[in-house]
């Protein structure tokens, strides 16, 4: 009798186990971020893994200065690149990188309205 | 009132802006932001440009048939490349770069002086293209990717040129890290008219983008106002070259392998990312008014469009969900798309 009793209690927690394995795979199949994956190309095309769990890694990754290849960071993010509110005089020309300068220009100024912009053909 | 940063700077041949709203309780440092934003644009470039034989781009396209382990950064771009060209039914095509320089683009566009289509060249090297469909058809996807490896291989005799959507999807990348990583509450980050735009407080007042009117670029031909989303414009009457009448830009239509002639002259689209975008902003030059619309309509039906054609009227494609953006008049009058 207590044989039986406790092969029918391994019966039960083998069906709760697979019950409970098949609302959990439910679950993240029909979660939002799940479906967003899919329609985003799913593993095979889309972004790896743990980009998706962070949007922001990658440019962490960037600023830290993990990313390979010729895009290498110069290490200055986040130190102040001058006094001025203008620098350099001259931009590199396309087919040419930075190197590191940071040319262009900034201005600061107390703004309570809506931001402008502009768009054109690129 | 809350200071307010603006970054100007020059980097993928293009003029790159941001600007960044402080919040109460931070003091502002604009020169680092500055330099951040700058190194931001510098290295994409660095990475994607095709002028540059040192780029990872380039690299790329040098081993065609081959996998490859890829950067990061260049397999999220490719992912969406391919997102965008199978959403837009493959009007935006990643793989066009031999097209391209076939008509004549082979270097930076401030030799556009020098610019000759292959036919009037004798470029040796670069074929004819048969403009067939089927031709098309077959290239539509110039590469695999291998999201889990990192890995991706090119087509046989496939090269990429990712201009055109790295710049949004830059703008993209650096608005959403700003906005929530460094706590700005709204700001705009614009590379060469591909922007995204953040506002958090809803009491806010919205932004406004200028839609350059393309036969008049100091004025606009109608304005766009909106507080969280993006934008992107294309035009088949920029980066133009040869002859007038020569009919040569930088927009090419993957199904004759040539500069697109549509009617559509420019096209705007606003939507959640920059990049998509800029991906139906070319749809629209290359397929046309009524095509590119009735694409939208069903790849990306959160977008609208406001679409310029060579009869310079402004047509507008309302999304499913109106009200998000708002378009006003400026040199040209709005109509409503009765498509």
């Amino acid at each position: 009798m207590k044989r039986r009793i406790g092969k029918w209690r391994k019966w039960q927690i083998g069906a709760g186990g697979a019950a409970a394995l098949f609302v959990l795979f439910s679950t993240v199949q029909n979660s939002t971020a799940f479906q967003e994956k899919i329609l985003s190309g799913g593993t095979a095309s889309g972004g790896s893994d743990s980009t998706f769990a962070n949007p922001d890694k990658l440019m962490e990754d960037w600023q830290s200065g993990s990313t390979d290849g010729s895009g290498s960071a110069d290490g200055s993010a986040g130190k102040p690149a001058g006094r001025h509110g203008r620098r350099g005089g001259s931009f590199p020309s396309e087919g040419a990188a930075g190197g590191g300068n940071a040319g262009g220009s900034w201005s600061q100024s107390d703004s309570g309205g809506g931001m402008g912009s502009r768009s054109g053909g690129s | 009132m809350p200071a307010e940063s603006r970054i100007t700077l020059r980097a993928m041949n293009t003029d790159i802006t941001a600007i960044l709203r402080w919040p109460d309780d931070r003091t502002p440092d604009t020169p680092a932001y500055h330099s951040l934003v700058s190194r931001w644009f510098r290295d994409v470039e660095a990475r994607f440009s095709r002028f540059l034989p040192g780029s990872e781009l380039c690299a790329l396209n040098r081993t065609a048939g081959s996998w490859q382990f890829v950067s990061p950064m260049m397999e999220e771009v490719l992912s969406l490349a391919l997102e965008c060209s199978r959403q837009t039914g493959g009007a935006f095509h990643p793989g066009l770069l031999r097209q391209l320089q076939r008509e004549g683009y082979r270097r930076s566009f401030e030799h556009a002086y020098t610019f000759r289509p292959a036919e009037a060249s004798g470029q040796a090297g670069i074929k004819p293209d048969m403009g067939s469909h089927a031709a098309a058809v077959a290239q539509a996807v110039p590469f695999e990717l291998d999201g889990r490896m990192g890995a991706v291989r090119l087509a046989p005799s496939s090269e990429l040129d990712l201009g055109g959507i790295v710049k949004g999807w830059a703008a993209d990348r650096l608005a959403g890290w700003l906005r929530r990583r460094h706590g700005f509450p709204s700001g705009i980050v614009n590379a060469g008219g591909d922007l995204s735009v953040w506002q958090e407080d809803k009491d806010a007042p919205s932004s406004t983008i200028a839609i350059e009117d393309p036969w008049d670029t100091v004025r606009d031909a109608a304005r766009l106002s909106l507080k969280h989303g993006a934008a992107a414009t294309s035009s088949t009457l920029k980066r133009r070259w040869g002859e007038d009448g020569s009919g040569l830009h930088h927009l090419i239509d993957p199904l004759t392998g040539r500069s697109a002639a549509s009617g559509v002259v420019q096209a705007t689209v606003a939507g959640a990312e920059a990049a998509e975008c800029e991906a139906w902003s070319k749809t629209f030059c290359i397929c046309g008014l009524e095509e590119g619309a009735s694409r939208m309509k069903l790849g990306a039906p959160g977008c609208e469009a406001a679409v310029i054609t060579d009869k310079r009227r402004l047509i507008l494609i309302p999304s499913r969900n109106p009200g998000r953006f708002v378009w006003e008049p400026g040199t040209l009058t709005i109509q409503e798309a009765t498509i």
